[in-house]
């Protein structure tokens, strides 16, 4: 249903109503800001990325071809263009892969029940932040916009079976880092 | 016990809450896309110009080649005719091809007058 809104409002922004874009703002916003926010921790910066990221899907919205669903296609740019301004603006963590290396298989501690809410979503703040922004913006993808693997291939543009290692392994290192947390 | 421990994770990041951009961001991002809107119609408008001068050359060369052509096709030649262009002896008078291209130029400028309105009004 929403995807068949979504084709409605396109046609109109097709056909010239540049304001029926705002429908698409209003739907899409909050997922894409919260996801950015998480990884920039700037509120300005995310707003500056999320505002891109609107534009650049206006800019494009004539080649929405309708193969794969609109918010996938959306998603996608809001991805590259997300990782791109990142990248502007963020070192990148070149350490990580010899990190993860390091890390073994990790089970979350059931401490984590024993915490605050406040706590735990501190400590998961600080572990996507440890992330580089393409890892963190996946595993966001996954578990806070509950798309699947097939959709987050499409997505990022990786195979179907890379994004499963790639999962298993920020899992495995999210894992880690946040008992750390927990034990300290 | 891997499934307990992705839903643990999955638990927490749905205790995250969404967040909102502040409250002049959806009017801010509007105006620019607005303003981008307007560029890309600019640029359609100028492809469009381009496109009918185009087009007009294209039917101006034609129509001067098409007669070449098949008068060339059908081996004729006009050099082997004997006519004239000059009006005294075509026995039209001048006032009436002056009148005839006052009325063309009037009606071209009415019609110009008439779309540029319509776009104003629009």
């Amino acid at each position: 249903m929403a995807e068949l809104d979504d084709i409605y409002y396109i046609n109109l922004i097709r056909g010239g109503d540049t304001n029926a874009f705002v429908y698409l703002v209003r739907r899409y916003q909050r997922m894409i800001f919260t996801i950015v926010a998480k990884i920039v921790n700037n509120t300005n910066d995310a707003e500056d990325i999320t505002q891109e990221i609107f534009i650049k899907v206006f800019q494009s919205l004539d080649k929405f071809r309708g193969d794969a669903g609109f918010s996938t296609w959306l998603y996608r740019i809001a991805y590259n263009t997300a990782i791109s301004e990142i990248r502007k603006n963020k070192s990148i963590h070149t350490s990580f892969e010899d990190h993860l290396s390091a890390v073994g298989e990790e089970v979350l501690s059931d401490a984590i029940d024993d915490i605050s809410t406040e706590e735990r979503l501190r400590y998961l703040d600080e572990v996507l932040n440890m992330l580089p922004p393409e890892d963190a913006l996946l595993i966001s993808l996954f578990y806070l916009n509950d798309h699947s693997v097939q959709d987050i291939s499409v997505i990022t543009g990786l195979g179907v079976s890379n994004v499963k290692v790639k999962l298993h392994r920020i899992r495995k290192f999210m894992n880690f880092e946040i008992n750390k947390l927990i034990s300290e | 016990m891997k499934k307990q421990e992705d839903d643990k994770l999955k638990g927490l990041f749905n205790e995250m809450s969404f967040t909102e951009p502040s409250k002049g961001f959806e009017n801010r991002l509007m105006q620019q896309i607005n303003i981008v809107a307007a560029e890309k119609q600019k640029k359609r408008s100028l492809r469009n110009a381009i496109y009918n001068v185009l087009a007009m050359i294209g039917g101006v060369l034609a129509i001067i080649a098409l007669p070449v052509v098949v008068f060339r096709l059908s081996g004729i030649n006009l050099a082997d005719y004997n006519y004239s262009i000059k009006l005294p002896d075509m026995q039209i008078d001048p006032l009436w091809i002056l009148m005839g291209f006052s009325v063309l130029v009037l009606l071209i400028g009415d019609t110009l007058m008439r779309t540029r309105l319509k776009k104003k009004q629009h």
